[in-house]
């Protein structure tokens, strides 16, 4: 016993403290973190001193204290400023808004512009990339050129440089809506007018049955899950297809078109876009700015290019010997993409068509070149109007943040789902 | 003539052409003959839009493609068999019925948009606005009799850059021993740059005095801009990439969770919100009175927040690195940092050029972005072209120039990059 414990003690001795990783251990994270306290102290120390030179007193007052600025009550003398009525007109408001709001009113229309710009553009830019992707790998050597010329050009040229493209050589050399008594803007079949102040299409209305037909989607939705649920049942029961899926979409647009034609009114309509009288605009349809229509179009262009190379690569990963089994069991085209090869593709286009997505909602930033009032554009006005660029910064920086980190963790839970569960 | 008439497929050999498979593989279901009817639709539409638009154009593509349509269909029929130039022809454009319709409707719309961009660039008055500007969107507003100097720092680059290939290229294997002289080299450019272009040597309250005197970094601008921004943010985000992943890799979590922040927070947040912080906030974070050159600044962004990228990539090849290298390296002896030096960076860094590279174009497109906070770069001179009364028409023309030169730029990169690979080996060793 004492035999064997005493060489070890003999060693533990003459093992210098500076040798000791144990000890390096908590030496080295000690220094380190010193050092990154005593960097940011110094940088905060230097910011706060400049801000009072600056007469920004902000930051002298405690975070938290409740107070009323223009019958508001705002936590944090730090984002007060927020409070104060914003001054400046915002070009695209889908939530109410007037210059005599606050500033932080202003952020929340723009958080929605950003959310909506986002929404759009993932869902047009994922259709276009798969599209893409697949036209890449088609045996029509033509196509696969074209899909390549595209992805090539789009994918080495800023994005900037593409919405400035758009922008100003695109949208706005359309032509005016009207010239004197002559309508000159471009029309196409729809009627859809392209002119320089925004383009003008049908769009879906409601009447005043829309909310009753909405009950009768309900039901149809309802009634669709029934029959899915008991033909499942069948299925597993029976050991053969009963054809669910068309069952349950017969049963849905069934009962939805019983609704639509039972209703006295006919619960949506098409809205034909008319110029108005005053020669400037349009009366009813949906009249779509400029600068979205660019910062749109630009974001699906320039990220479908990207969703494309994934879409083309997460296909040529799936092993040939699926594509021959699938042959072999004597599925035809469209089958094998759809019940083959797409599914195992899957797996591996998610994790890098995640990132795609946040690039997407982290590049419609960019929309301030376009000058369209999304939440950068909008800080950016903010932080000139005010000369808070902390406060401003931070709340841009979280609030993106906070986009990507939805993002992820909505795309790492689907994630999850469709990974292959290995024993 | 004997040998090659044995070498070709023998016709008579072939089965007859199966008309009813040909039916049943092309057209006999319900989604194909949809599909049939709704390319035949297009197709209509874009010949008779294409004869309105450009009627010669439209004609021989049509033509061209029905005779080339005629005759595999002939042989096939005929022989069952397409060969030469013909097959290569039948199994590119002509792969199926549905096929061949595509093509025809993708060759119209590519013979007219052809045909319209050759009379759009050969139309030279409307490139005035870039040949009058040229040097303005190369060098920007740098003194006109110190040209120079943008010339011999382009030079320097050009020729550090073929002298890397070389050395890295297969000329011949002595030259290997200047890489190191060429690493060095590349890590003083950004010094040896600014000496160039910024000067030295010239006195506070005479800047024109001495070869090399001062030219404010406010009088630079244009392609050369965007080069600097680029090159030097490369070059120094690179190591401090590497420092990043090695400490997210690190077994101590202070300097570890530290790490994971920092990148998690860059890449959570657009580039333009880094940039606005290192224009609007770092001026604010120095001691008072400090003031830093706005070019500074900027690069400052870029570095910060290209690091946080490439710590990403890089970690992904550490991760590629199998435990036993680890384990092999300190049974023989070596310590934690020659292990990661010798033995662990190397293979790390191999396995992820192609990620380095791709995140390098990004950062060259990205340069772009400082057009929105003020700094003359290619882009902004651009616009300030634009912003002159008789060149505002020409805006595609600008903006078609300006992404030329980007694309030129990052495909080059993307070539090196392929050629580095193939060099290095990536997925052979």
């Amino acid at each position: 016993m004492s035999a064997s414990s005493a060489p070890a003690q003999h060693n533990k001795t003459r093992i210098p403290f500076y040798r000791d990783t144990r000890v390096l251990a908590v030496l080295i994270q000690a220094v380190f973190a010193v050092f990154v306290v005593v960097f940011f102290v110094w940088l905060f120390g230097n910011m706060f001193g400049n801000l009072d030179t600056l007469g920004i007193t902000d930051f002298q007052q405690p975070f938290f204290r409740v107070e009323q600025v223009n019958g508001k009550t705002s936590l944090s003398p730090w984002f007060r400023f927020l409070y104060s009525s914003a001054g400046f007109d915002i070009l695209d408001t889908p939530i109410s808004y007037t210059r005599q709001d606050p500033y932080l009113r202003a952020l929340a229309v723009g958080i929605v512009n950003t959310i909506r710009v986002g929404v759009i553009g993932i869902i047009l830019s994922t259709l276009l990339g798969v599209l893409t992707g697949v036209a890449r790998l088609s045996s029509n050597w033509l196509l696969s050129k074209i899909a390549l010329a595209y992805i090539e050009v789009i994918r080495n040229t800023p994005l900037l440089v593409q919405l400035f493209f758009w922008y100003f050589a695109g949208l706005l050399a359309l032509p005016r809506l009207r010239t004197g008594e002559e309508i000159t803007a471009v029309i196409l079949p729809g009627p859809i007018y392209m002119t320089n102040r925004g383009i003008a299409m049908p769009w879906i209305r409601g009447t005043p049955t829309t909310g009753q037909w909405a009950l009768f989607v309900v039901a149809a939705i309802a009634l669709a899950w029934l029959v899915s649920f008991i033909l499942k049942r069948q299925e597993e029961k029976r050991q053969r297809s009963l054809r669910r899926s068309t069952w349950t979409f017969l049963t849905f647009f069934a009962v939805a078109a019983i609704g639509w034609f039972v209703l006295p009114v006919q619960p949506l309509r098409i809205e034909q876009p008319v110029v108005a009288d005053t020669g400037f605009g349009f009366v009813g349809g949906l009249t779509i700015l400029p600068q979205l229509t660019a910062l749109v179009f630009g974001l699906v262009i320039y990220t479908g290019a990207f969703i494309a190379e994934i879409v083309r690569a997460g296909i040529q990963a799936v092993p040939k010997g699926q594509t021959e089994a699938a042959r072999a069991l004597g599925l035809r085209n469209a089958q094998m993409l759809r019940l083959i090869i797409l599914p195992q593709a899957l797996r591996i286009i998610i994790p890098p068509m995640t990132s795609q997505y946040l690039n997407l909602v982290k590049n419609s930033s960019l929309a301030t070149a376009v000058a369209y009032p999304e939440l950068f554009q909008i800080s950016g006005t903010i932080l000139n109007q005010t000369g808070r660029a902390v406060q401003v910064i931070i709340i841009v920086m979280l609030s993106y943040l906070a986009f990507s980190l939805i993002i992820s963790a909505f795309l790492n839970w689907y994630n999850k789902r469709v990974q292959l569960v290995e024993r | 003539m004997a040998a090659t008439a044995s070498t070709m497929p023998r016709r008579d050999d072939r089965p007859p052409f199966d008309f009813s498979y040909w039916l049943q593989t092309n057209l006999l279901s319900v989604g194909k003959i949809i599909t049939l009817l709704v390319l035949i639709a297009l197709n209509i539409w874009i010949i008779r839009t294409g004869l309105r638009v450009n009627p010669l154009t439209t004609t021989i593509v049509v033509v061209l493609w029905a005779i080339f349509g005629g005759l595999i269909a002939y042989n096939m029929v005929r022989h069952n068999l397409v060969h030469g130039m013909l097959r290569a022809v039948k199994v590119r454009i002509y792969t199926s019925l549905h096929g061949s319709l595509i093509s025809l409707f993708l060759l119209v719309a590519l013979g007219l948009a052809l045909y319209a961009f050759v009379r759009y660039i050969t139309f030279w008055p409307r490139w005035e606005a870039v040949v009058v500007n040229f040097r303005l969107l190369m060098v920007g507003r740098y003194p006109r009799s110190l040209t120079w100097r943008p010339v011999a720092a382009a030079l320097f680059v050009v020729v550090l850059g073929v002298a890397s290939l070389l050395t890295w290229g297969p000329v011949s294997r002595r030259l290997y021993r200047y890489r190191k002289v060429m690493i060095g080299l590349w890590l003083a450019s950004p010094i040896i740059l600014g000496i160039i272009l910024y000067g030295v040597g010239a006195p506070f309250d005479a800047p024109d005095a001495g070869p090399l005197g001062r030219v404010n970094t406010r009088l630079w601008g244009g392609l050369m801009l965007t080069l600097i921004i680029s090159v030097i943010a490369i070059i120094v985000s690179f190591p401090l990439g590497v420092m990043l992943a090695l400490g997210r890799q690190s077994q101590y979590p202070v300097i570890k969770y530290f790490c994971v922040g920092y990148i998690e927070l860059i890449r959570g947040v657009p580039l333009l919100t880094v940039l606005f912080m290192a224009e609007f906030m770092l001026p604010l974070f120095l001691p008072g009175g400090l003031t830093v050159d706005s070019l500074i600044r900027v690069i400052t962004g870029f570095i910060l927040f290209s690091a946080a990228y490439l710590a990403e990539n890089v970690r992904g090849g550490l991760q590629a690195v199998p435990r036993g290298q680890y384990e092999a390296a300190y049974a023989v002896g070596l310590n934690t940092y020659q292990t990661t030096r010798r033995i662990i960076l190397p293979q790390a860094l191999r396995a992820v050029i192609p990620a380095i590279v791709g995140q390098f174009i990004g950062l060259f497109k990205d340069t772009s972005l400082v057009a929105i906070i003020g700094v003359f770069d290619l882009l902004s001179i651009g616009r300030a072209v634009l912003g002159q009364q008789e060149y505002r028409a020409r805006q595609a023309e600008i903006y078609l120039f300006i992404g030329l030169i980007y694309f030129v730029g990052a495909s080059g990169m993307s070539y090196a990059s392929r050629r580095l690979e193939t060099r290095l080996g990536v997925g052979e060793r």
